[in-house]
């Protein structure tokens, strides 16, 4: 019995020995399930980490190819991951880094870069990744200033980071439900309109009907077939571009508001679930186009003057000055209470919203499904479920990740509502009263940097500036953009072939991301890492609509306007504002910065 | 010599395949993770260069500040302790009735048990995602439909947001203790409750005086577990609200959780540490102390006790014989 025993205990011992050793082996070589290139002894290994998500990487394997074919000494291994940028930082603190470059899923990396553990790229910027006659990387970058005071260190010293992808957020809709439905603001049939239309190439007809004009050719680009009702032209003055038909002034905006509404549709769908995530961009675009550039610059830099209309500091009409000592007062500007009153006004307002919004189990994939479903409102079975709803929040790579809808669409026989045969647009946020921007505003979320690691022999370092320069070039660029749609931000070179394999959406963010006379894409997650204020206070990053409600039933801190103005009202919840940031939080906030500068 | 030091490899090579790896993962995972928590609380990190330096007691100091000040911690604290307390007066108690339903197998008593098991066996992430469904989707369409009568949302009115959460929270306790409590039941003597029967002994008289007392350790052991994680569960809140929680809903494991998820950097962790060691520093002692005291005056243990006195003078019968 004894002997038995022994032998059993030898034996499990064996094989759990050998299970432990196998499964050390597998991961090591594997990497955990990951697929390792094998390592070549007689080339130079330049590793890349790159964080994999939504925005597709086959323009780095290209890359990658081409780089390797060219420089036949050099093996470039790619690890893709969906490592948070925090990690990715840890990872370039430590003595050996594991990667020479590190592409992030944001632009989080100021630890990193004022700590001297990446390197300084400000030498590549005047090189010119498509040759002699193409533009220099400082060139290409789109939004060069915002991204230099990103990339340098605390005091404005050296470019650590490059913008490696760019994402927005705004109001979705189908442009081609909107015009069967006729909420579009149509061309009107005047003279003024035809000689327009006539100075821009583009013939017509008048529908006898309707009375509305219908496009037959152009001599120019524009995005209408023969045979489309002509929209109204918006901003950039020009028809057939990515923003006609909108409605230009707030009130008009309501007016459709009121329309769809009385259509049987609803406005709105979101997911609260990741609030403030999705509808706060929206809310974000109304503030700083009311704001204008130079509100914008006292509100984020906690630095300027503005005149309180409101009374809020004393006297209605003051001219109040904020200083980072006083930043506190940003949050009374009269502009957030327009914002949150704006909000209430439109997507927070029962009348426009669709319900399931507000459920805590919808979440962005639930909410892409029931915009994209809202054409089965008439169906017989499924209409009872259907609530039609007009505008999603959603991110620019929606599309991109909702594909398993389209094809089910499709499946189900809608083959015209497949990926990319919808016109899919974000409707801007229209003029409103008392704004001083003079641009459409955008926010870009999760706006991702890229960085080299400066822990590397000179000649790594200098083949790690080489590859972000090769991969600089304009068909990597371009192949990115026609893999997701979502336009990187860098200047290409679309051609019209080019612009024919984007989806009706894909061309409309490249036309929206190009026009920036007329849109201010506001990279705000970009935006905030550069402002001490923001990152060495400890202040919550959830910022600016977070509000404190200190007695009644509804007592407690909202973090996000959607979850706040569902219980309170406009006032209550700019009021919580000044609680939550008082004079004395502030002074808290205040001295930490203090402290890291003394 | 040999002989034995080859033996005692073999015996313990087994011992030693098995507990290296758990071991490995315990001496960091909870020591060394722990260890650097209470590092933390007397420490500050660097916005920039993440370097720490201590500061000693100043995040005490900030603990009570935010105690006396913060308006959202007070309300946590407060309701994580309604959490423990309505949990424990109002499932524990039925808790052990459908357990002992279950276990004396009386009518539909299988189905029961089929019926509270399922959250234990499905994702519960897909249980939350049911219950939320259900209770925003399908129990308003219901009544709007039957009764012709609208419904508040149980998940985002006010009212009952906290209610609901704490509704789920006792559910989803009951697929776990329909394990583990019929289980011990089990173990009671089948000629005790055989003889209590035939003494005629009723199922109340016999849950009250031979089956809880005879399963006391595992229910000390349920309460004790329950106590000590009064400030770290984070309950279902998470789940169903991810980190826009309306503030009726917070408890003290979510806020702590919130604030370490949605903090730019990681400058406030020394005082989330601080806080972890000062709840745990309230709550280690009522943990110890409940133990003891149910311990100590638990009819099992007396009923241990009497048995092993008896068994010691019988011991002390035989010698003197």
């Amino acid at each position: 019995m004894k002997n038995f025993r022994s032998k059993i205990c030898k034996l499990m011992s064996l094989m759990l020995v050998s299970l432990m050793l196998a499964a050390v082996t597998v991961f090591s070589v594997s990497g955990c399930g990951k697929v390792v290139e094998e390592i070549d002894s007689n080339k130079t290994q330049l590793y890349i980490e790159y964080y994999s998500g939504g925005l597709g990487s086959s323009w780095l394997d290209a890359a990658e190819a081409d780089f390797e074919a060219k420089y036949n000494d050099i093996q470039v291994i790619i690890t893709k991951t969906d490592k948070a940028t925090s990690m990715q930082v840890q990872d370039l603190q430590s003595q050996k880094p594991s990667a020479q470059i590190y592409y992030g899923v944001d632009s989080i990396y100021y630890q990193a870069i004022n700590n001297g553990d990446v390197a300084d790229l400000t030498d590549i910027l005047d090189r010119k990744p498509d040759g002699d006659t193409g533009l220099t990387v400082k060139e290409k970058i789109l939004d060069f200033d915002l991204w230099s005071r990103a990339g340098s260190k605390i005091n404005s010293e050296g470019i650590y980071m490059l913008p490696h992808s760019d994402s927005f957020f705004g109001q979705v809709f189908d442009y081609d439900t909107f015009v069967e439905n006729g909420w579009i603001e149509f061309a009107a049939n005047t003279e003024q309109v035809k000689n327009e239309l006539t100075a821009q190439g583009i013939t017509f007809e008048v529908d006898a009907i309707t009375d509305r004009l219908i496009f037959k050719s152009s001599t120019n680009v524009t995005n209408y077939e023969d045979g489309d009702y002509i929209a109204a032209c918006g901003k950039d003055l020009k028809y057939g571009t990515y923003d006609d038909g909108q409605p230009q002034t707030w009130a008009e905006y309501m007016a459709l508001l009121e329309t769809i509404k009385n259509s049987g549709w609803k406005g709105f769908i979101w997911t609260k679930k990741y609030s403030p995530f999705y509808s706060q961009p929206v809310s974000a675009a109304m503030l700083y186009q009311l704001l204008g550039e130079d509100g914008l610059k006292t509100y984020k830099k906690f630095n300027g003057s503005f005149v309180d209309t409101l009374g809020t500091f004393g006297e209605v009409g003051a001219t109040i000055t904020v200083t980072p000592e006083t930043g506190y007062k940003v949050y009374q500007m009269p502009e957030v209470k327009q914002t949150i009153q704006y909000a209430k006004d439109t997507y927070m307002n029962s009348a426009y919203y669709n319900e399931d919004s507000l459920n805590t189990d919808t979440d962005h994939k639930a909410a892409q499904n029931k915009f994209l479903l809202s054409y089965k409102k008439d169906d017989p079975e499924e209409g009872k479920f259907i609530k039609p709803t007009a505008f999603l929040f959603e991110g620019s790579w929606w599309e991109n990740e909702a594909k398993p809808t389209f094809q089910m669409i499709a499946e189900e026989g809608q083959v015209g509502r497949g990926y990319g045969e919808r016109d899919y647009r974000y409707m801007f946020i229209p003029k409103m009263p008392g704004q001083k921007g003079t641009q459409y505003y955008i926010i870009g979320q999760g706006c991702g940097g890229m960085v080299v690691s400066s822990k590397q022999s000179a000649e790594l370092l200098k083949i790690s500036k080489d590859f972000i320069v090769f991969s600089l070039q304009d068909k990597y660029l371009k192949m990115a953009q026609l893999d997701t749609g979502v336009p990187k931000p860098y200047k290409t070179n679309m051609t019209e072939e080019d612009y024919k394999k984007l989806t009706p959406f894909g061309r409309f963010l490249s036309e929206m991301v190009n026009d920036t006379k007329n849109v201010r894409i506001y990279r705000d997650s970009v935006e905030f890492y550069t402002e001490p204020m923001n990152y060495l206070s400890g202040k919550p990053d959830n910022g600016t609509f977070v509000t404190k409600v200190t007695s009644g039933a509804n007592a407690g801190v909202y973090t996000a306007l959607d979850t706040g103005l569902e219980r309170l009202t406009v006032d209550e919840f700019f009021n919580g504002i000044a609680e939550n940031y008082s004079p004395e939080a502030w002074a808290g906030y205040y001295n930490l910065v203090r402290e890291y500068y003394e | 010599m040999k002989k034995v030091i080859k033996q005692t490899t073999k015996k313990y090579l087994f011992v030693w395949s098995v507990l290296i790896y758990p071991t490995i993962l315990f001496l960091i995972f909870y020591v060394g993770v722990n260890l650097n928590s209470f590092a933390l609380a007397f420490q500050k990190i660097d916005a920039v260069t993440s370097v720490r330096t201590w500061i000693w007691f100043d995040n005490f100091k900030l603990f009570f500040k935010m105690l006396a000040e913060d308006l959202q911690l007070q309300r946590s604290v407060i309701n994580s302790l309604k959490t423990y307390i309505l949990c424990f007066v109002i499932s524990f108690p039925l808790m052990i009735l459908f357990s002992f339903y279950v276990y004396k197998n009386f009518f539909l008593s299988k189905v029961f048990r089929l019926v509270l098991m399922v959250p234990a066996v499905v994702s519960s992430f897909i249980m939350g995602l049911l219950f939320q469904k259900f209770v925003q989707v399908g129990m308003p369409a219901f009544f709007l439909q039957y009764f012709d009568k609208e419904i508040p949302n149980f998940m985002r009115d006010s009212r009952y947001t906290f209610g609901t959460t704490i509704f789920y929270a006792i559910w989803i306790s009951f697929s776990s203790s329909i394990l583990l409590i019929p289980n011990a039941m089990k173990e009671v003597p089948e000629e005790v409750i055989e003889s209590a029967e035939l003494d005629g002994v009723g199922f109340f008289k016999e849950l009250w005086f031979m089956t809880i007392p005879l399963i006391s350790p595992t229910l000390t052991t349920l309460i004790v577990v329950g106590i000590s994680g009064i400030f770290s569960n984070v309950g279902p809140v998470h789940m169903f609200y991810m980190y826009s929680a309306y503030p009726e809903v917070y408890n003290v494991g979510y806020y702590i959780l919130v604030k370490t998820m949605t903090e730019s950097t990681y400058t406030l962790y020394p005082q989330l540490a601080t806080m972890g060691i000062m709840f745990t520093l309230v709550l280690a002692p009522v943990t110890i102390a409940v133990k003891v005291i149910l311990e100590k005056y638990s009819p099992f243990e007396e009923r241990k006790k009497k048995n092993n006195s008896k068994a010691v003078m019988r011991v002390r019968r035989n010698e003197a014989k």
